[in-house]
């Protein structure tokens, strides 16, 4: 087949295609919410921001009632804290340049999905085992009541259970966006590789 | 502002079907891709001042978006319709039967190459197109052979020669 065949069946073909085009059908798409990977990363730190900004604040306020005031302290700071974290993670999760060239656009979001990608890791590696120890606590296990629970052998079993939970988390984080950062990652290889 | 995009966009409507063509295989995903293409170039025109052609532009924030976008395959039972309905009706003349083979091949292509071969065959200048993609001019020119090779292989193989 020649260049130009494939030119031509190319061009005439589409040229002659019956594609719709409609207004409506356009003011509808242009009120909808993007779609893409960034922006629902966005959307979801943001959520996350407002429901953790809303429920500590509450908390705090419960503690507080309580006269506990050293822990309502640390509440408040922390939650100063989390919402000051969020804002500047929803800020570096934004992408300005859909205009960008190919290679500088996939490469921005490379860097946001890994770096999206870096704050739940490091979540779920620091919450796992207090979150193990506080299950134990709620379910009123006999564990605690007795002291057992600082026995070599629980410890070990606590450490062994916090790294697999981790394991099995950062697995489910790159089946969910690992794998598209890495598909990505290619595509920038095979577009700047010299021929 | 609304009356702008419209008459830009009945001008270029086909070249973001285009795009979304050569990305998808099935009518939801172009759909998706099609949708999420219009947003990002309504969202960027209202920016858009004209720092470059208005359609290097699109293709720019087509590919973008189209790119970043890739899902994986979905295991689906084949059919015979392996276009968007809307794309095209029946496949009466032959042109647009060739013109489906044409997606089928390009569709087989890696994903980088799929972009560099659309602006071949949408008459793109070396230039613009590593203005679009953000390479080399020599390395376009490079991959550009390449690439065309590589369909025509597909497509000879496709039709049995």
């Amino acid at each position: 087949m020649k260049d130009l065949d494939i030119k031509k069946i190319w061009q005439e073909g589409n040229e002659e295609s019956s594609f719709s085009y409609s207004n409506d059908k356009i003011d509808h798409i242009i009120k909808k919410n993007p779609q893409n990977i960034v922006q629902k990363f966005q959307r979801t730190v943001v959520f996350e921001m407002w429901f953790n900004a809303v429920t500590i604040t509450g908390f705090t306020i419960h503690i507080a009632y309580l006269q506990l005031w050293v822990v309502a302290a640390l509440l408040f700071i922390l939650d100063i804290c989390l919402f000051i974290y969020y804002k500047d993670l929803s800020n570096k999760l934004k992408i300005r340049y859909i205009n960008s060239n190919v290679v500088e656009y996939l490469n921005e979001t490379h860097v946001v999905i890994k770096r999206f990608m870096l704050f739940y890791k490091i979540l779920t590696t620091v919450l796992v085992f207090p979150a193990l120890v506080y299950g134990l606590y709620l379910s009123e296990s006999e564990l605690l009541d007795s002291g057992k629970i600082w026995t070599l052998k629980f410890i070990a079993f606590l450490v062994v259970a916090t790294l697999l939970i981790i394991l099995v988390a950062h697995f489910c984080i790159y089946l969910l966006y690992g794998r598209k950062a890495n598909k990505i990652k290619s595509i920038i290889e095979m577009l700047k590789s010299e021929e | 502002m609304r009356s702008e995009f419209h008459a830009f966009l009945k001008e270029n409507h086909k070249v973001i079907a285009k795009v979304c063509g050569i990305y998808t295989d099935n009518p939801d995903d172009f759909d998706d891709y099609y949708q999420e293409c219009i947003l990002q170039l309504w969202k960027s025109f209202k920016t858009f001042r004209g720092a470059a052609k208005l359609s290097t532009w699109v293709y720019k924030v087509c590919l973008n978006v189209c790119l970043s976008q890739l899902r994986t395959k979905k295991k689906r039972v084949a059919t015979t319709n392996d276009f968007p309905k809307d794309f095209r009706d029946e496949a009466e003349n032959s042109v647009e039967e060739q013109l489906e083979e044409l997606y089928k091949a390009i569709r087989l292509l890696k994903e980088s190459d799929r972009a560099i071969i659309l602006l071949y065959l949408e008459d793109k200048s070396y230039k613009e197109m590593a203005e679009i993609l953000g390479i080399s001019v020599s390395n376009v020119g490079a991959k550009v052979n390449r690439v065309k090779n590589q369909l025509k292989s597909i497509i000879n193989e496709r039709s049995g020669y």
